[in-house]
């Protein structure tokens, strides 16, 4: 009886996928039938939000970590990751994602919305980052070669990071966002922009107070 | 064992034994008569005995005497010069002495023969036991001969109150079986127990300590062992000090020692013989590897299926990148590895030593290298198996376990990731808690800190201060 | 040894039961002073009822139940069985939940539930003195987790809500500590071994150890907390090492899954032992 049990949880359990809530989720996936993201590049036009998604591969054990980038667009953004997430062979992972990059738009008045729809998924981590861009847009700035890494995304993580802990930025992860804006208090967000000699540099801090209005710092 | 009979009539005693020994031709029945008319017959079996002490010590003193008649007990006593002679009135044991290799002597006019001890069969020599070798320190291992096995224990325990204690069991195969304590230092209660244990066998043949250990052990689906067993004459004296019972097997090295718990099975003998830190930190090493061996493909598994996010980004990628164009998804791949890995190691279990090694380079080298090229199986997979089959090594006692624990994990993790593992691994915790050894727990000393002995658990101490300290089995601490 | 609840471990059974509170805990500072308090009355609490056990001279409440006239004890003894199903349920309910937000989307709740039920029967079944052996080595393996925890996202905590911490001081008590009277009901007092003292430490850990988390979360999350579904979880993970262990909320999490395995396991062996003195029936089943 026990046997049979068993048998029964193993066989309901290493079997097939299930629909629910309009978020695909498959059972067993395996590192695999991922596709890890190390960072996105959000924008908006025409009423339309576009995302830039920079995934990173690797094709054989010894071979090269290269980025790949894709765009989807939609009208708000669980949208944009569900067409994301659609448009993969494999499931698109923010695991390991950790810096957004948004345009001042988004940052001025779409933060909450961007940060909720993040913590709806389980799997975005909370110390993600947000910058913003300047005077380009945010996929130009993911998308300039690093001197420091072969991915685009990684280097401009580990820069923010690097940043923040010398108090150059303050320290806002996706958590601290959100408890501020909650808080009704005033945020402040690292400012990216491209240097004359084409390479990413941070520039100030963006301060954003809950009814929209920015300053720079 | 067969009814039989004696009379006064020798040649009657000696047709009985003839009989009962028809078909068997290595029974030799010598008659001996002196000069005067006494008539004795010698009977033994070829190759059992030591045949210049028959001739010697036997045949000469009988041939060689003046009496014309004599008694069973004048014949014991002053004709025969050999140490160990009696008079057996009970003729079964009388026919299973000369079966092992002990010379009985009948006489006219006597129906209870004289039983002789004129063991003299061949023997292995005493070695070093292959699976329990030390760095240093004694190298005898018991043989396959009863009595030198107990004369090993005997030389290193020079003690009136070490007991032997012996039976014969199994129908068929009249086993001599020694069960052997250290009276005042061992529990009288589990000396009664094991007694009562080994006479409830009911087998018709034993042939090795395992028959008496299946019999007797308690939890018999446990893979955890809750007897003993060893091939080192220190290790059975050291267990006696410890208030431990051995029981010795005839034609066995193998000795059962009980009850066994499970900081046993982390010792090792070469922890006593080593200096003290160093013999600690081994112990230490061996807990972390029998750990590592049962954890690690499960740990891999949960890792990549339910838990990506605690591997760095590019670990992730390297091992997503392994599994690229790889047949089976990796919970399969350990699966079968871990298979293969028992396979081979069965196989070289059985095959000689030159090609064993041979086996094992092929085996091992030859095909995971070229399995990993040829993309059958992913090059993590291998190094995962390979370091699970690696640190299982290092607790021998524990392969069993390791290996039954290994796929048990395994499938957990699977089912449930990280959760599912750590369910698995208390669940393994709960069956060492009810799990006992002849009415002690299994994890004595390692659960509750108040009585326990921790002078030699993880750590041991120096010998100059475990003098007073010493753990004995079934004995609170002082 | 073999039927001997040591004091040790009975403690321990007491903290991990707190404790498998630990992924569900409101974060709010009135809930976290609630939690505080209630960790003070409950360890009195415990305190009188072990002492008062032993005033009597009575082993544990079964054998309490056994001495007032049978048309109370065993219908007190029935509805305890029940409350202990009932809690063992409400485990289930919980951790089947948990695991279908935060890890497991695709596995029905059902079968999450059973796999808590099969784990808490295979340790209930073997009786309390098996639970609370192996209840003590848990207590440490999850204590050890948890502290270092807390003590590795001290780094990521904001002050300044430390600092106004106390004007949310209230005298409010957590219904979270009412599950603790049927735990409370496992424990045995005997005059060879007192556990008064060890019962006790076992409630001041247990509910410390509950207050630290979710102070933790309140300290580093602030307001997120309220967005979050587990944000005792979650506050967990904020920390890193270096590039390895990002994350590691799933390692907190693991811990007290496993204090909820020795929570059900517990009011299993609650549950049956009532059951089988209250229904004589029931005894002929072999455990």
């Amino acid at each position: 009886m026990k046997k049979l049990l068993l048998l029964t949880i193993c066989l309901l359990m290493l079997t097939g996928c299930q629909q629910t809530k309009n978020k695909r989720v498959e059972l067993n996936q395996n590192a695999g039938q991922i596709l890890p993201i190390s960072a996105l590049a959000i924008d908006k036009k025409d009423n339309l939000y576009q995302m830039t998604i920079e995934s990173i591969r690797q094709d054989s054990l010894d071979g090269e970590v290269s980025p790949a980038y894709f765009t989807v667009k939609a009208e708000n953004f669980s949208d944009l990751f569900y067409n994301a997430d659609m448009m993969l062979a494999s499931r698109l992972y923010l695991s390991h994602a950790s810096i957004i990059i948004v345009s001042e738009n988004i940052a001025k008045f779409d933060i909450d919305n961007l940060v909720n729809s993040l913590i709806e998924r389980p799997d975005a981590r909370l110390t993600l980052r947000i910058a913003v861009a300047e005077n380009s847009t945010p996929d130009e700035i993911l998308q300039t070669p690093s001197v420091t890494d072969g991915i685009p995304g990684m280097a401009l993580s580990s820069l923010l990071e690097k940043r923040t802990k010398d108090q150059t930025f303050l320290d806002f992860p996706m958590f601290r966002i959100l408890d501020y804006r909650l808080d009704g208090r005033d945020i402040a967000l690292p400012v990216l922009t491209l240097s004359d000699d084409g390479h990413v540099s941070p520039k100030s801090s963006i301060i954003i107070s809950s009814d929209g209005g920015v300053k720079y710092a | 064992m067969a009814e039989i009979k004696f009379t006064t009539s020798l040649e009657h005693n000696v047709q009985v034994l003839k009989d009962i020994f028809k078909n068997d031709n290595t029974f030799i029945t010598r008659m001996a008569k002196n000069k005067n008319g006494l008539t004795c017959a010698v009977c033994f079996f070829d190759g059992m005995v030591n045949n210049l002490a028959i001739n010697q010590s036997i045949i000469r003193p009988i041939v060689s005497c003046y009496e014309n008649k004599v008694t069973a007990e004048t014949l014991a006593e002053t004709i025969i010069q050999i140490n160990d002679s009696i008079v057996q009135p009970d003729l079964n044991k009388m026919l299973s002495a000369m079966m092992y290799g002990d010379t009985v002597i009948l006489t006219e006019g006597e129906d209870k023969p004289v039983v002789v001890n004129t063991k003299g069969f061949s023997v292995r020599s005493s070695s070093e036991p292959d699976n329990e070798r030390v760095l240093r320190g004694p190298r005898e291992g018991f043989t396959e001969a009863f009595m030198i096995n107990l004369s090993m224990i005997r030389r290193r325990l020079n003690d009136t109150r070490l007991k032997f204690s012996f039976s014969r069991m199994a129908t068929h195969s009249q086993t001599a079986v020694c069960l052997c304590y250290l009276e005042g230092v061992t529990d009288e209660k589990l000396v009664k127990e094991i007694k009562k244990r080994l006479d409830s066998i009911e087998l018709d043949g034993i042939l090795d300590a395992n028959y008496i250990a299946e019999c007797i052990r308690d939890e018999q689906n446990s893979p955890f062992p809750t007897l003993g067993t060893t091939e080192r004459p220190d290790v059975v004296v050291a267990k006696l000090l410890e208030g431990r019972v051995a029981i010795i097997t005839d034609g066995t090295p193998v000795v059962l020692t009980a009850p066994c718990i499970l900081q046993e099975c982390i010792q090792a003998n070469d922890d006593y013989y080593l200096p003290v830190m160093q013999a600690s930190l081994a112990r230490i090493i061996r807990s972390c590897g029998i750990m590592l061996s049962i954890i690690i493909p499960a740990l891999y598994v949960a890792l990549l299926y339910y838990h990506a996010e605690l591997l760095p980004t590019r670990m992730l990628l390297a091992l997503a990148a392994a599994q690229k164009g790889v047949p089976l998804p990796p919970l399969w791949e350990i699966f079968t590895l871990l298979i293969v890995f028992e396979i081979l190691k069965e196989a070289g279990t059985r095959t000689p030593g030159v090609i064993g090694s041979t086996m094992s380079i092929v085996g091992g080298l030859v095909l995971g290298q070229s399995a990993v090229s040829a993309r059958l199986i992913s090059a993590p997979a291998v190094i995962i198996v390979a370091i699970a089959a690696v640190t299982g090594l290092a607790a021998p006692k524990l392969q069993n376990a390791a290996l039954y624990l290994r796929f048990i994990l395994l499938i957990c993790s699977a089912l449930f990731g990280l959760y599912g593992l750590v369910l698995g691994l208390s669940s393994v915790l709960l069956h060492l808690c009810a799990l006992h050894s002849c009415s002690m727990p299994y994890l004595l000393n390692l659960l509750s800190r108040v009585n326990a002995h921790t002078e030699d658990r993880d750590m041991r101490i120096s010998w100059r201060k475990m003098k007073n300290k010493r753990f004995i089995a079934g004995r609170s601490k002082k | 040894m073999r039927d001997t609840l040591f004091p040790r471990w009975q403690g321990a059974f007491l903290a991990v039961f707190l404790l498998a509170d630990g992924l569900y805990l409101e974060t709010s500072p009135k809930d976290i002073f609630s939690f505080l308090i209630s960790t003070i009355i409950f360890a009195l609490i415990t305190f009188i009822y072990l002492k008062l056990l032993a005033y009597f001279n009575i082993r544990d409440f079964e054998a309490l139940c056994l001495k007032v006239p049978s048309f109370i004890g065993k219908p007190l003894l029935f509805i305890v069985g029940l409350i202990a199903v009932f809690v063992l349920i409400l485990s289930g309910i919980r951790l089947s939940k948990f695991w279908q937000i935060t890890a497991f989307p695709a596995i029905p709740q059902y079968l999450s539930m059973l796999v808590l039920f099969f784990v808490a029967w295979r340790a209930g079944r073997r009786g309390r003195t098996a639970v609370a052996m192996w209840a003590y080595p848990s207590a440490y393996l999850c204590i050890f987790i948890i502290v270092i925890s807390l003590f590795i996202t001290i780094s990521d905590s904001t002050p300044e809500y430390a600092m106004n911490l106390p004007k949310y001081f209230n005298f409010g008590i957590s219904t979270r500590f009412l599950y603790l009277i049927p735990a409370l009901l496992l424990c045995t007092q005997t005059e060879n071994l007192s556990t008064t003292k060890h019962c006790t430490t076992g409630v001041i850990i247990g509910g410390l150890g509950l207050t630290l988390i979710a102070l933790r979360a309140y300290l580093v999350l602030g307001l997120a907390c309220s967005k979050l579904p587990y944000p005792c979880f979650s506050a967990a993970g904020v920390f890193s090492v270096g590039d390895f262990l990002q994350r590691g909320e799933v390692i907190f999490a693991c811990s007290i899954v496993l204090c909820e395995a020795v929570r059900s396991s517990l009011m299993l062996t609650l549950a049956i032992t009532c059951f089988r003195s209250a229904i004589p029936a029931l005894r002929k089943f072999k455990r």
